[in-house]
């Protein structure tokens, strides 16, 4: 979890990703930040993120990304 | 539950009532309060027949720019002496047609409504002809635009029309286009087509003069680029299934002694000129006036003002082109 | 039959009598009057092309249940192997998935392009010929396009793309999926619906409310206003110029430019307004395609407020699948290395990005300037991706806040001028004229047309003091919006006289100040040509 926050905040320092719920519908994270987002995490984890995974409910929190990583890595 | 809903149901009836009120009511205020394109009158060369004396016109043509510039009233008047309006609109649909007839005929009892024959063929479509129903029942539909030229002495003003069209709803065209015009009414064996939806129509308009006790009169302006003996054939069908008489003048040609180099005024015979107008006014006037009986006004001082109109006209518009 | 939502056909008579018919039905047959409706709409319209409709139907619903089939037998599979084998069979099928997949995309999108293409791609394929200096010439075909097929063809693909993704379960019944791919009110200018959006609502036949049916009517007035009132009063002056620009000096064609970037946006947003409200009407909630663009701080921003439903498309299935696939991970995960965080990324996402703009421009139309229009924007975009640290870096030492005032409405401004040389090139009848409409701008720039009276072409003072109101109202009531304030809520809970009387004065405002009737030339609808 740590090392996740980590990675959000070197993206985008000025959000405070702890308390952030609307990532997406808030319009936070823009999709270039996404993609560079998913390309930190499939490096820092070892997972492949699909295109069919992005969507708002599974980036508009750090939790919820955090819960996609983890089932992407018990998937793998 | 059921109270509610019929609760819901009266209060959106007494809401379109109530819509409908306010609709007739800003129809009246909208009035333009003169027949003029400045007072907020569209289609003022059309309109120009409110601005006749009520009863007074004898003969009313409806139809399109092969109409308006195809025959003319004052030159019917000179030859035979009955009064005569043409109201017509480029481009003429129908439901215009049909519009037209009614609002002409709220003021006159013509003797003989005639309707040029072209509108039958074109294409209508069925969004215009709703909007000209809408205007039958709220006319502000019509009327709306004239709030452009509404100022507060106007809206305070009896609606009076004053206006009369120098031409009585002809426009004089004295271009000439040079041009051969072929024999294009061959019988070729074909026989054109009246879509249903026209159909519907041209029936109201004979059923509305029919009832009115007004004879009816379908008639094809010389136009080589527009008609063929096709259409010919499809339009004496009809006629003949709903008892109206159909003149053909594009038989006639010879007759009335059209030429191609002097008596059209734009490609491939689309509509006449001026020159060609004073010809087929000169050959119509005397059939019309004899086989429906028309009176002839000349002599009688009450219609002072179209021999007057007259006189302005041939100054104006001379029957041979001047060099 | 015009293609049009703001005509009296479609809200006088269609409209009410196909709400009617569908409350009297019983629920569990409303369906079919739906669909009747549907295609009975079509039909006015495109009368035979129906075919292609149906077509299309057909084999989303026969490809759909054939990637179900594989997928089941997928999970069956899975759970008899043993877990070392598992990867391999996913992956086996995931290969004929994917074929079937792609035959399914492969048949909608070549239909479409070419119904749509063959005669820009042929005409183009001749000019290179001509210009290689050669004499022999391929033939070309122009189709008639059955109306709505570049939405309904979104809708298709997007439909496929989520059942081999496994977001959405192939639908056995064929009548939901027509349903879905030709709702009517949505029919002929989107907005693009999804299947887990739409389908079920559609379907399930709700009962027409009375809140639905008079919050339905009141958008859709609100839509007819924005349609006829604006866009179609502006519309001589922009024909005008736009066909003879070289008659007008630089600040006409200005004029020009802003006249139809409105027009353009009352009339998409309001015929969105009457579609959305239509929906409504039958309970279904269509999603948004609107939400004020105007008050976007970039480009980027803007394309999320304007046109949604198209965006996100392009988003969820060109943008994320292309910059996700395996080569472009790997030049992303190369280009960070060498590039750093910032322009490693940008660079390889640019390559999404362009695919995006380059199909978003093409599907606008088969001409060059809508190709154009999508490059710009494409590079405005890319531009703002790529200078955003500069950007940060100047910022900072300039000591500007980001979150002040001065500087958001700068960057509203810009965006809105810059969205509106877009629409120049978008609207230009060729590429060339917006080049040199674009270039008259700024040589040929001068004021005297608006001292001395002559920048009214086609309209006169009435009409520009009707427009302007009528903007500021809808600019009023946008701001509300946008704070959350519900207009209709608001007027709802109002007496019953006074709530009477906003919709009579709006409706009063639309009958007497809409630019319709004998004097006014029918405007043919923007998006029904796409």
């Amino acid at each position: 979890m740590e090392e996740l926050y980590e990675i959000l905040e070197e993206l985008q320092p000025e959000v405070d990703f702890k308390t952030a719920t609307n990532l997406i519908d808030g319009h936070l994270l823009t999709s270039l930040s996404i993609i560079s987002l998913i390309a930190e995490l499939e490096d820092a984890f070892d997972i492949t993120i699909p295109a069919v995974e992005i969507v708002p409910a599974n980036f508009n929190s750090a939790d919820a990304i955090w819960t996609l990583v983890q089932r992407l890595q018990e998937e793998d | 539950m059921k109270n509610t809903h019929i609760r819901n149901l009266l209060r959106s009836a007494a809401f379109l009532l109530l819509l409908a009120l306010l609709l007739q009511g800003t129809a009246l205020l909208l009035r333009p309060r003169d027949n003029t394109e400045d007072a907020g009158m569209e289609l003022q060369r059309l309109h120009g027949f409110l601005g006749e004396p009520d009863d007074t016109i004898d003969v009313i043509f409806l139809g399109d720019s092969e109409a308006y510039s195809g025959y003319s009233p004052l030159e019917m008047w000179d030859t035979c002496g009955f009064t005569s309006y043409i109201c017509a609109i480029s481009g003429c649909s129908l439901d215009d047609g049909y519009a037209f007839l009614l609002e002409a005929t709220a003021h006159q009892h013509p003797k003989l409504v005639v309707m040029e024959a072209l509108p039958a063929f074109r294409k209508m479509s069925a969004n215009d002809s709703l909007f000209t129903e809408g205007t039958l029942f709220f006319p502000v539909f019509s009327v709306h635009n004239s709030w452009k030229c509404m100022t507060p002495q106007r809206l305070l003003s009896p609606v009076v029309y004053n206006y009369r069209q120098p031409n009585r709803g002809y426009k004089p065209d004295h271009t000439i286009f040079a041009q051969e015009v072929k024999d294009y009414m061959k019988p070729s064996g074909k026989t054109a087509e009246i879509a249903l939806f026209n159909r519907i129509y041209l029936d109201r308009i004979v059923r509305y003069c029919k009832g009115n006790d007004i004879p009816m009169l379908i008639l094809s302006c010389p136009s080589p680029k527009n008609w063929n003996y096709a259409k010919h054939e499809a339009m004496q069908a009809y006629a003949d299934s709903a008892g109206v008489s159909f003149l053909d003048l594009n038989l006639a040609l010879a007759e009335i002694g059209l030429d191609g180099q002097t008596d059209f005024r734009d490609e491939k015979g689309d509509h006449l000129n001026h020159y060609g107008a004073v010809k087929t006014s000169a050959y119509l006037a005397p059939i019309l006036a004899q086989s429906y009986d028309l009176p002839d006004h000349r002599e009688d001082p009450a219609y002072e003002s179209w021999g007057d109109a007259f006189e302005l006209y041939r100054q104006k518009h001379p029957t041979t082109p001047t060099s | 039959m015009i293609a049009s939502y703001c005509v009296p056909v479609y809200f006088v008579v269609f409209l009410p009598l196909v709400v009617l018919a569908y409350q009297v039905v019983p629920q569990r047959h409303r369906w079919k009057l739906l669909l009747a409706a549907d295609y009975a709409f079509f039909f006015a319209i495109s009368g035979k092309l129906l075919v292609f409709l149906l077509l299309s139907t057909v084999s989303i619903h026969h490809i759909g249940l054939w990637l179900g089939t594989f997928q089941t037998e997928r999970d069956l599979a899975v759970k008899g192997a043993e877990r070392s084998e598992r990867k391999a069979i996913k992956a086996a099928y995931q290969a004929k998935t994917r074929g079937v997949l792609t035959l399914g995309i492969l048949f909608h999108v070549g239909l479409l392009l070419v119904l749509k293409y063959a005669d820009f791609f042929g005409g183009n394929v001749n000019h290179l010929l001509t210009a290689l200096g050669l004499s022999w010439q391929i033939p070309t075909f122009a189709f008639a396009m059955p109306i709505g097929i570049s939405f309904y063809t979104m809708q298709a693909v997007s439909y496929l793309v989520d059942v081999y993704r496994g977001t959405v379960k192939p639908d056995r019944s064929l009548a939901r999926l027509a349903l879905y791919m030709s709702f009517f009110p949505a029919l002929i200018e989107g907005p693009i619906c999804r299947y887990s959006d739409t389908a079920d609502q559609i379907w399930e036949g709700r009962p027409v409310t009375y809140h639905n049916l008079t919050f339905g009517a009141q958008r859709i007035l609100y839509g007819l206003f924005k349609k006829i009132v604006i866009a179609d009063r502006l519309n001589p002056l922009i024909l005008a110029v736009f066909s003879n620009p070289a008659k007008y000096d630089g600040g006409v064609i200005a004029l020009a430019m802003v006249c139809y970037t409105c027009q353009l946006y009352m009339e998409f947003s309001g015929t969105m307004d009457v579609v959305i409200g239509s929906g409504e009407i039958f309970g279904v909630t269509l999603p948004e395609n609107f939400r004020h663009p105007f008050f976007s701080k970039s480009i980027s921003e803007f394309w999320t407020r304007w046109h949604i439903t198209l965006g996100t498309w392009f988003k969820d299935y060109i943008f994320y699948p292309v910059s996700l696939s395996a080569p472009l991970k790997k030049l992303t995960a190369n280009a960070r290395k060498k590039l750093g965080n910032h322009f490693g990324p940008v660079l390889a996402s640019g390559i999404a990005l362009f695919c995006v703009w380059f199909c978003n421009g093409l599907w606008h139309g088969s001409a060059w300037n809508y190709i154009f229009f999508g490059l710009y924007h494409f590079v405005l975009i890319f531009a703002g991706n790529f200078f955003e640290p500069t950007n940060k870096w100047v910022l900072g030492k300039l000591h500007i806040d980001r979150q002040s005032l001065p500087w958001r409405s700068w960057q509203v401004l810009r965006t809105i001028v810059l969205v509106n040389f877009g629409e120049l090139f978008f609207r230009a009848p060729r590429l060339r004229t917006g080049l040199s409409m674009c270039r008259r701008i700024f040589t040929k720039f001068t004021l005297a047309s608006f001292r001395n009276g002559d920048f009214l072409v086609s309209i006169d003072w009435k009409d520009l003091f009707v427009v302007i109101a009528g903007v500021l109202l809808v600019l009023t009531f946008s701001i509300l919006q946008e704070r959350g304030r519900s207009i209709r809520e608001t007027v709802a809970r109002q007496k019953l006289p006074v709530r009477w009387l906003c919709y009579y004065a709006f409706i009063l405002l639309i009958v007497i100040f809409g630019a319709y009737g004998k004097a006014y030339t029918p405007v043919d609808p923007i998006y029904a040509g796409f």
